[in-house]
């Protein structure tokens, strides 16, 4: 009797056993994706064209990029101490393009300090470091 | 006398000219960010009476699988709108400490994409822990793969000490970035899934953000789309 019953249990366990071994892929199944799915996105996004007005314009993303490819091409130096207002601020966009545009947030004043902290201090890292600080006396 | 009322006018007329009639909002005209090294500037369409067009001026799609998706992509999660992406890129994705996640498939990333984005499919979420490409993805969102980890510091750490709520057995998302997932928009199932998938390896979930709108509201608005280069 004793032994009916715990091959009943062994039994129990084995289907239990084989059921959640149907059963754990399912368990990911969050981003797992049947083929079908699949094939009916690629099928979706085969003939998918995007509104040609919303596409960056070539000539404006060449105007605005002309100065950072000059950079690339090694004309334009790294910073250096007695550039102009204007050369800075040039400098910084082609070379400098995250800390260009923290410092193009900046107002006039605020301008002017990290201007004349380059002055005493031209170092690409500082000046940085000293557009974050005014950015974050805002 | 003539030329003190002129000048100041043409002034004001120039600069008008110069400002667009179609802004972000009130007193923003433009967002720019820094895409595939290169400074993009989003702005909307200024034909006011330009109509959309492609393929997101379509309406019906077969659902299942284009299913409308609910305003929540998961616990924690919170679902933004376009202004908050604009500030998300002027400061999160400007300083580093966030990303914005195009997580549809390659074949739809290619045909264009919002500007600043990464493309992070959505099926990458569901590899195995060890998949290199996973392990890479997860270091690029600043989560590290974590070794053997000793059972005595990991009781420690559930406890909520060693910095032990930013950690599982796997992952370390102590230094994880702030995540801005979207897709195609209302109708995509694309970016629930990778946040789900994100979910359960373990993400926290106040760093995810879920761009519901996804392009189908991006390009209803006319806002600037990039096409990624080969």
């Amino acid at each position: 009797m004793y032994f009916v019953r715990n091959n009943q249990v062994h039994m129990g366990a084995l289907l239990f056993s084989v059921a959640l071994l149907f059963l754990w892929p399912g368990q990911k199944s969050y981003a797992q994706v049947s083929s079908k799915y699949m094939e009916t996105l690629e099928g979706e996004a085969s003939g998918l064209k995007l509104d040609t007005q919303t596409r960056v314009q070539p000539q404006k993303e060449a105007a605005l990029n002309e100065n950072f490819d000059k950079a690339k091409g090694g004309a334009i130096s790294d910073l250096k101490q007695g550039f102009s207002l204007e050369r800075f601020e040039d400098v910084l966009k082609n070379n400098y393009i995250g800390s260009y545009l923290f410092y193009k947030r900046l107002n006039d004043q605020q301008k002017a300090e990290v201007f004349g902290y380059y002055q005493n201090n031209p170092d690409p890292q500082k000046v940085r470091e000293k557009i974050l600080q005014v950015t974050k006396s805002e | 006398m003539f030329l003190r009322v002129l000048f100041p006018f043409l002034l004001i007329c120039f600069s008008t000219a110069q400002a667009l009639d179609v802004k972000l909002t009130a007193d923003k005209e433009y967002v720019e960010v820094i895409h595939d090294n290169k400074l993009v500037r989003i702005q909307r369409i200024q034909d006011q009476d330009h109509v959309l067009e492609g393929g997101f001026a379509k309406t019906s799609r077969k659902c299942p699988p284009f299913c409308i998706q609910p305003m929540s992509a998961g616990e924690g999660v919170r679902t933004v709108g376009q202004l908050e992406i604009f500030e998300f890129m002027e400061k999160e994705l400007l300083d580093g400490t966030g990303v914005i996640v195009d997580s549809r498939t390659p074949s739809w990333w290619k045909r264009g994409t919002i500007p600043g984005s990464i493309n992070i499919p959505f099926t990458t979420f569901s590899l195995e822990v060890n998949d290199p490409q996973l392990i890479e993805v997860m270091k690029t969102l600043g989560a590290k793969r974590r070794g053997k980890v000793s059972g005595l510091s990991r009781a420690i750490e559930q406890f909520g000490l060693m910095g032990g709520s930013q950690k599982n057995d796997e992952w370390d998302f102590t230094t994880a970035k702030k995540i801005l997932l979207w897709c195609n928009g209302m109708w995509c199932g694309q970016s629930p899934r990778a946040i789900r998938g994100l979910l359960e390896l373990g993400y926290p979930a106040d760093n995810i953000l879920y761009y519901r709108g996804g392009m189908q509201a991006w390009q209803s608005l006319g806002l600037t789309v990039i096409v990624p280069e080969d």
